[in-house]
């Protein structure tokens, strides 16, 4: 409760300065849509797409006790889905750049591994980006997202599950 | 409802992300796992492309909504080539590159609509030659794109029309049509809506102006350097070389070149850039001659023909596979009469009859009936949801159209005015 007029300024600051929010947060957008659509080129150029709205829309943005950033994660993800159904819905996954993985011996396929991120139902693949590849508390998720952070744990675990049984059907367990 | 156990599960995965050794062997699992997918997809945005993209997506001159530059005459361009080509190596300075990136990526501004009307010559046959002229919509994502392929007379030969999820291709002297999902379903549909002028801006924006150089033509000056064609792009090694008027930073010329030397030229002579309300009418409406042959394809490009149709329970297509929408049991004051189930080859569609009003889903495959009008869609509404679109069928009935996740949803009403459908549409929901 203490951090709402924090909040609300920062919500404020970014949305009178388009420069810093693309700063702060085109290099996430552009991630979390590499993932969905397959492709980094893509996703870089509809991450522009995603700003260029901000730049129509965030003026008019009401302030809801959310950042501007759940308003963006919300229009890349509909672009996204925009976009995936434009290409028939298929998801080429192209080779993404060497991550850095602490133990990569211990972990299935990298390429595997991002193809199955790909196919993760939409909620479950933003919950796992915000928490695992953004690396944000639950409590941030849930505000991001719109839910309680119970759902998003949730949302987490089913997204585990899917991933576990999606490499499996490719012939990858992970260690136990 | 969760049940307890699932509820812990997810708070031991949290628990088991948070590195605590103690959760239980599941989430251990699924965190390693989950753990190794994401360092996958945490790829590094470098700081320099960050200020590229961000370059590339500012408007060029604060309180410039529209910018034009004027056509020159054709002929005046292609020979402006030609001088460019004599004069530059004695004339050439160096130049502050990064003023030249950030203003030729700023002169294209993405908010607006891009108009270009282009001459091609391509002796080589890497690109059609002709006229061609260009509307394009980055509209958020939902990109929109006219193109016009003439010949050397200004004649149309091919009038090609792009919106998310539908492709028409209209063969002017033919009178033919083919229409389908995506411009995938014509051999050659995807390379042909491709803009030379949109190319360079796509590269501009990726790789970045390496070395600008300032030359002095016999028609004004101009910046000159050298971008890569994006990847798929026409033959391997070919590049591009810009000429970018000082004053305004759009192109005038662009060369496509190999190693054997320039294989097509692009004059520019219109960059015209409007906002989205600002459009004259009908730009992204392609009319088609009342004898128009339309063939609609499926997205591997097969013609699309209808093998069985049939009248179908709640229940019986509740229980099936079709994926479907629909307005509930009662819509607009009428109860749900009757649902009939139409198999294409390429996909199902389902009509379900209420009163006046009947509303059709469909994936692959656009039922006959609204064939005509969704080739033109009339208007486009947003409601804070997926975007409406309004058009009129052959027969003048308003349709409203709305794609769902996964099906689009169409409703059919003669006699109901736009927001009556607009209300109805409001209703669709899976089944």
């Amino acid at each position: 409760m203490a951090r709402e007029p924090l909040d609300e300024a920062r919500f404020r600051r970014e949305q009178g300065d388009l420069d810093l929010l693309f700063r702060a947060h085109y290099p996430e957008i552009v991630r979390y849509l590499a993932v969905r659509l397959g492709s980094r080129e893509e996703a870089a150029d509809l991450a522009c797409d995603v700003f260029l709205e901000a730049v129509r829309s965030a003026p008019h943005l009401r302030w809801r006790g959310r950042p501007v950033l759940a308003w963006l994660y919300r229009v890349a993800a509909n672009m996204a889905a925009d976009r995936l159904r434009q290409r028939g819905r298929e998801v080429p996954v192209e080779r993404m750049p060497e991550p850095a993985v602490e133990d990569p011996d211990r972990l299935p396929d990298r390429e595997a591994l991002v193809r199955a991120l790909g196919r993760l139902p939409a909620d479950q693949q933003l919950a796992v980006h915000l928490r695992l590849v953004e690396g944000r508390p639950f409590s941030e998720v849930a505000r991001l997202m719109g839910r309680s952070p119970a759902a998003c744990q949730m949302l987490v675990l089913r997204a585990g599950r899917t991933l576990r049984s999606l490499l499996e059907t490719e012939g990858i367990h992970a260690e136990r | 409802m969760l049940s307890a156990d699932e509820r812990r599960a997810a708070e031991q995965l949290a628990l088991a992300l948070d590195g605590d050794p103690g959760a239980a062997d599941e989430a251990r699992e699924l965190a390693l796992l989950l753990s190794g997918a994401a360092g996958a997809a945490r790829i590094d945005i470098p700081g320099e492309e960050v200020e590229r993209a961000l370059a590339g997506t500012r408007l060029p001159r604060p309180g410039t909504e529209r910018t034009r530059r004027r056509a020159r005459p054709l002929a005046a361009a292609a020979v402006a080539v030609a001088v460019v080509a004599a004069l530059a190596l004695p004339l050439l300075r160096s130049s502050p590159t990064v003023d030249v990136q950030a203003r030729a990526a700023g002169a294209i501004d993405r908010r607006a609509v891009i108009h270009v009307v282009s001459r091609i010559t391509s002796p080589t046959g890497v690109l059609p030659s002709g006229g061609l002229t260009t509307w394009i919509d980055h509209g958020g994502g939902r990109e929109r794109v006219r193109l016009t392929r003439t010949d050397d007379h200004g004649i149309p030969l091919v009038d090609v029309l792009s919106t998310p999820g539908r492709y028409l291709r209209y063969q002017v002297r033919t009178r033919t049509a083919v229409t389908g999902p995506s411009c995938r379903v014509v051999a050659s549909g995807c390379a042909e809506l491709l803009d030379p002028v949109e190319l360079y801006r796509q590269a501009l924006l990726r790789n970045g102006i390496g070395n600008a150089r300032k030359v002095t033509t016999g028609d004004g000056q101009v910046y000159r350097f050298a971008l890569p064609l994006p990847g798929s792009v026409g033959r391997p090694g070919i590049h591009q070389v810009v000429s970018l008027d000082a004053e305004t930073f759009l192109p005038r010329t662009i060369e496509w070149r190999d190693s054997t030397g320039t294989v097509a030229v692009i004059s520019v002579a219109l960059v015209e850039q409007l906002a989205p309300d600002a459009l004259p009418a009908g730009v992204f409406r392609l009319p088609l001659a009342a004898d128009t042959h339309v063939r609609q394809v499926d997205a591997s490009g097969a013609e699309v023909r209808l093998l069985d149709h049939g009248r179908i329970t709640l229940a019986a297509l509740r229980s099936s596979s079709i994926t479907t929408a629909w307005l509930g049991e009662v819509a607009g004051g009428w109860r749900l009469q009757r649902i009939d189930v139409f198999k294409y080859t390429a996909g199902i569609a389902v009509r379900y009859r209420y009163g006046d009003a009947t509303v059709w889903t469909y994936d692959q495959v656009v039922p006959p009936v609204l064939r005509a009008g969704h080739l033109s869609p009339v208007k486009i509404l947003e409601d804070g949801r997926s975007p409406v679109h309004f058009y009129q069928t052959d027969g003048g009935g308003a349709v409203a159209e709305r794609d769902l996740r996964d099906v689009t949803v169409a409703v059919v009403a003669p006699a109901l005015t736009k927001i009556d459908v607009l209300q109805l549409i409001s209703r669709a929901r899976p089944l």
